[in-house]
């Protein structure tokens, strides 16, 4: 069944659809419907990453030692509690991971509550975004093994500690650490969709009170599942990185 | 350092994902394998090692966690 297209896609679709095709075919893929290839999570995503730059862009040029401002201050509190977390679940060395997390973190969480928006659709609700940040998750703590175990190392830890269970070890190892970006993409995926739908029907029903507190729960879960997604990741990373005594 | 209690409910919660994603994608990789080499087995075989491979975790985060308790 054809998606509903949100006023934005529309936009896309009719005015810059020769560009979608020549994007999907520059990495060899093919639109549903050629006449319209933009899809809501593909602009959303792009509406996305718009936002959050003007939004950083305003708040570098505001920035300030002597008065931070509301809108600094909540950045702050923002990067703080961020530096925090990678300190406890990493260690000392936590903050040097704090701009992949820490963006991947910021995109999710702009993702999740664009959809209180009306007229607008979290992109995290459709299976391929939250897909796309899992495997860059995946693809980003197995290379910081590499990079600071070296490839030998890295690979050997995979046979785990007993050289007679490798044969064994290595299958089951691999099938958990392919579970971490499946487990990451259903968990996002799916709640998101669950707190827009549940919102949708009771905003069918009636439009006083309840989808109101629908939408205030949504509110939750959107930062509740960004900050488990980032948190995964830096238990992830931990897991990968060579520890140091706190 | 101290893990705050959010970030160990969050802990927690990934553990009930652990082992029935790692089960299905056990399953996933046997059932590629066995479209790929035209095989019939390699999905129970590699669903019995993602089970195994869910088992393996909860283990270990368990007894990470009771190395960490100061008790």
């Amino acid at each position: 069944m054809p998606e509903h297209e949100i006023w934005l896609t529309r936009l896309f679709n009719d005015s810059l659809a020769p560009l979608g095709r020549s994007v999907l075919a520059a990495v060899n893929l093919h639109a549903e419907n050629p006449g319209r290839p933009w899809t809501n999570f593909i602009t959303m995503e792009i509406l996305v990453a718009l936002i959050i730059i003007v939004v950083f862009a305003i708040l570098r040029g505001r920035l300030s030692m002597d008065r931070p401002g509301k809108f600094q201050q909540t950045f702050e509190v923002l990067y703080d509690s961020l530096k925090g977390e990678t300190q406890q679940n990493i260690g000392h060395s936590g903050p040097n991971y704090l701009p992949f997390i820490g963006t991947l973190g910021i995109f999710i969480l702009f993702s999740n509550l664009i959809g209180i928006v009306p007229g607008f659709e979290s992109p995290t609700m459709n299976p391929s975004v939250p897909a796309g940040c899992a495997m860059l998750v995946f693809c980003y703590y197995n290379f910081l093994g590499f990079k600071q175990m070296g490839v030998g190392k890295y690979l050997a830890h995979f046979a785990g500690p007993i050289p007679a269970l490798a044969i064994l070890m290595i299958p089951i190892e691999i099938v958990s650490h392919l579970a971490r970006p499946v487990s990451l993409t259903i968990r996002l995926f799916a709640n998101m969709l669950a707190g827009e739908k549940v919102t949708m029907v009771f905003l069918s029903l009636t439009y006083l009170v309840a989808p109101a507190l629908f939408m205030g729960l949504h509110v939750f879960v959107s930062f509740l599942q960004a900050y488990i997604f980032v948190l995964l990741t830096m238990m992830y990373v931990a897991d990968t990185v060579p520890h140091e005594e706190h | 350092m101290k893990k705050s209690p959010m970030a160990l409910a969050n802990e927690y919660l990934e553990l009930a994902f652990v082992l029935p994603v790692s089960t299905f994608v056990g399953y996933a990789i046997g059932y590629l394998l066995d479209k790929a080499f035209g095989t019939h087995f390699l999905y129970l075989v590699f669903l019995i090692l993602g089970t195994v491979g869910g088992f393996v975790q909860l283990i270990r985060r368990f007894t990470r966690d009771k190395t960490d308790d100061p008790q």
